[in-house]
């Protein structure tokens, strides 16, 4: 019982503290943060396993976290307001061609995030060839040029 | 600005929404400082804020007045020479309060060890002397939440000590 009331905590504390950190957390994947993704895990594995390192015990906190995974996933898909009270939802931040400053501040970002991926996704380097940018629920930046044309499907890019 | 749909975009931007979401993360963020403020003074334990200390006629007892459940926390006793009897200090912990606790470590080692109904019993061989024995008891807190030892050393008023054990 305690594995599983361990993993849902620590599972719930995560949540929350993701949630609270904001959207580009961990979005910009790089080198330092994957070093704190590790650092992070091996912080809360002790709390999670106590002193039980038996494989029953494992596979419990694993089956408890896959299991919330599941269910949260379920409720998400059925309630749209759970769903962006999680996730967030996708936030403009280049309005044809204008940059909503409000919204960059809000997320830390600056113009050269925008920029960047820009430059990544269509090889655009000025601002004005931007139509709309959007700081999607993930983390991520999808841009859409001022021409009008939608992005090649590449899959959701993490800047 | 409420809920709007962009022209040549299918997306449903809310910018109440991202309001309130950035208001909550701000206060996630304050939080987050507190707590961290909290714990570097000792309010999660081992911190300045988390020592106490009782001392009467002789006896002087350290401890953290907040503990982790599971995890190691001292408890310091220090007794002067006069509560020595024929060289050997006698220390009592009442039970059942102490049966919360699992004794790690108990240094020096104790002579002898006495189990009562209603306490534990630990006597210690003092070197003639000695002005002054330190015992350090190594406990780990079993369970979460309020725990409250009563220990007496012969010849001295008990010290009631108070901790509080998080999970």
């Amino acid at each position: 019982m305690q594995s599983v009331i361990r993993a849902l905590v620590v599972y719930l504390v995560l949540l929350l503290l993701f949630r609270i950190a904001g959207k580009r957390t961990l979005a910009q994947v790089t080198t330092f943060d994957l070093v704190l993704t590790l650092i992070i895990s091996e912080a809360i594995q002790q709390a999670m396993i106590d002193d039980d390192n038996s494989l029953t015990n494992g596979i419990l906190i694993v089956f408890t976290l896959v299991a919330l995974d599941i269910a949260l996933g379920w409720l998400k898909h059925r309630s749209n307001r759970l769903s962006a009270i999680l996730d967030g939802k996708p936030m403009l931040l280049v309005d044809r061609g204008r940059v909503r400053r409000e919204w960059l501040d809000r997320e830390q970002l600056t113009e050269g995030d925008v920029l960047r991926a820009a430059r990544h996704e269509h090889g655009i380097g000025t601002m004005d060839g931007i139509r709309y940018a959007v700081l999607e629920d993930s983390g991520g930046i999808t841009v859409i040029p001022e021409d009008g044309t939608r992005p090649e499907p590449r899959g959701e890019r993490r800047d | 600005m409420a809920k709007e749909r962009l022209p040549d975009l299918d997306l449903e931007l809310d910018d109440a929404f991202h309001r309130r979401e950035s208001r909550v993360q701000r206060v996630g963020w304050t939080v987050l400082a507190v707590i961290i403020l909290a714990a570097l003074l000792g309010l999660t334990g081992s911190g300045p804020l988390a020592k106490r200390r009782v001392s009467a006629s002789g006896l002087d007892v350290h401890w953290e007045r907040i503990a982790r459940a599971e995890a190691r926390t001292e408890i310091r006793i220090e007794t002067q020479a006069a509560l020595v009897r024929d060289d050997t200090l006698v220390v009592r912990i009442a039970r059942p309060a102490f049966d919360d606790f699992q004794a790690e470590e108990i240094r020096p080692q104790p002579e002898r060890v006495s189990v009562g109904d209603a306490f534990i019993e630990y006597r210690f061989g003092v070197p003639a002397g000695a002005r002054q024995t330190t015992i350090l008891l190594v406990l780990r807190p079993e369970r979460m939440g309020e725990h409250e030892l009563n220990i007496a050393v012969a010849g001295a008023p008990a010290a009631v000590i108070r901790q509080f054990a998080l999970p």
